[in-house]
């Protein structure tokens, strides 16, 4: 019951804390020197970066779950089960120059799908660096920048759709 | 006597409170009214008529209320059933009917079931209500739209006169 309640309270919370987080690692990450492994005389950003991509990588999990529980998932990821006629109109409506609604299995949640794989990558690859053997964590560091830079990528499309649905507001 | 089913998609507990609302308007003219949320709604085989209310987060209803609505399509499209979107947008008189806001809109063109009777309400403004994050994008949003941005405005938006109406609408469905 209390694990419930603290749920239900953290579920209406996810998206601005995985939003918030994201960009703290996002604008910091300049500021970053990791190599293979955290070196024991790591600055506060390199021991932040580390640890608060490891909380982030949870609350990316259990963003995923939200998004997906009840059947929610087809919502987001329709193209699994070839459901594309609403993205199929979407587009056919953005070469007519009408923008696409939210909601649905449309455009929209689409792309905002596609953006919890990429970050799902991210902390994955994230966290594979973080406990891999020395002699791969190079490998997966450079997998962690991409899918990182897949995914800010994704954060300005994302901030973009979101500017432009205030024209709804007027 | 009809068995009408009330089902709300709420975030803060405002459309669950025009749902009780209409529950008691209804009730009030002899109707068995039940009303419950997306999450816990009972088999609609059980009702003679179907209503969802929704309210708006993040700009759109919420994706539970559309698969929701995909796995009860056939139900919803056999009954007198009816649909009504809470938002602040349809605080204003050029977006508060269903034709003209732009939710409403928004949810036809996404949503497999085409429900006849339709219907849109102003929703609650209520900033200590909101998270620090929520609460300074709406008063921005506010200042744009040149709403309230006092951060202590607590103000329902809703023409109750308008909910009277629906509740007949309902009983007329």
């Amino acid at each position: 019951m209390i694990l419930q309640q603290f749920w239900g309270r953290l579920e209406v919370r996810l998206h601005q804390l995985v939003i918030l987080m994201s960009l703290l690692l996002i604008c910091t990450s300049p500021w970053i020197f990791i190599g293979r492994q955290l070196s024991p005389h790591a600055g506060f950003w390199d021991v932040f970066h580390v640890y608060g991509g490891l909380f982030t990588a949870v609350l990316a999990l259990l963003f995923t779950y939200h998004i997906c529980s009840a059947g929610q998932w087809r919502q987001f990821f329709p193209w699994l089960t070839l459901d594309l006629k609403p993205l199929l109109v979407d587009l056919r409506g953005l070469m007519h120059g009408e923008l696409p609604h939210s909601g649905g299995k449309g455009l929209i949640n689409i792309i905002e799908g596609f953006g919890v794989i990429v970050l799902l990558l991210v902390a994955l690859s994230g966290a594979i660096w973080y406990v891999a053997d020395p002699s791969n964590a190079l490998m997966w560091r450079s997998y962690h920048i991409l899918f990182a830079q897949a995914f800010i990528g994704f954060v300005v499309v994302h901030f973009i759709l979101a500017i432009v649905h205030i024209r709804d507001l007027f | 006597m009809s068995q009408i089913l009330l089902i709300h998609s709420s975030v803060h507990g405002y459309t669950q409170k025009i749902c009780e609302y209409l529950q008691r308007q209804l009730v009030a003219q002899d109707q068995h009214v039940t009303v419950t949320s997306l999450a816990e709604a009972p088999d609609l085989a059980g009702f003679d008529k179907v209503f969802i209310g929704a309210s708006i987060r993040h700009g759109k209803h919420r994706p539970a209320l559309y698969q929701f609505i995909e796995a009860h399509s056939a139900e919803l499209e056999n009954k007198p059933s009816g649909f009504f979107s809470v938002s602040l947008v349809a605080r204003k008189p050029h977006k508060n009917t269903p034709e003209t806001n732009t939710y409403m809109q928004q949810f036809l063109s996404q949503s497999t079931w085409k429900p006849k009777l339709l219907q849109v309400f102003g929703g609650n403004l209520d900033y200590q209500g909101y998270g620090a994050m929520d609460r300074n994008i709406i008063r921005f949003i506010m200042w744009m739209t040149k709403g309230p941005t006092d951060p202590n405005t607590k103000v329902e938006f809703t023409d109750w006169h308008k909910v009277d109406q629906f509740a007949q609408q309902i009983i007329e469905a």
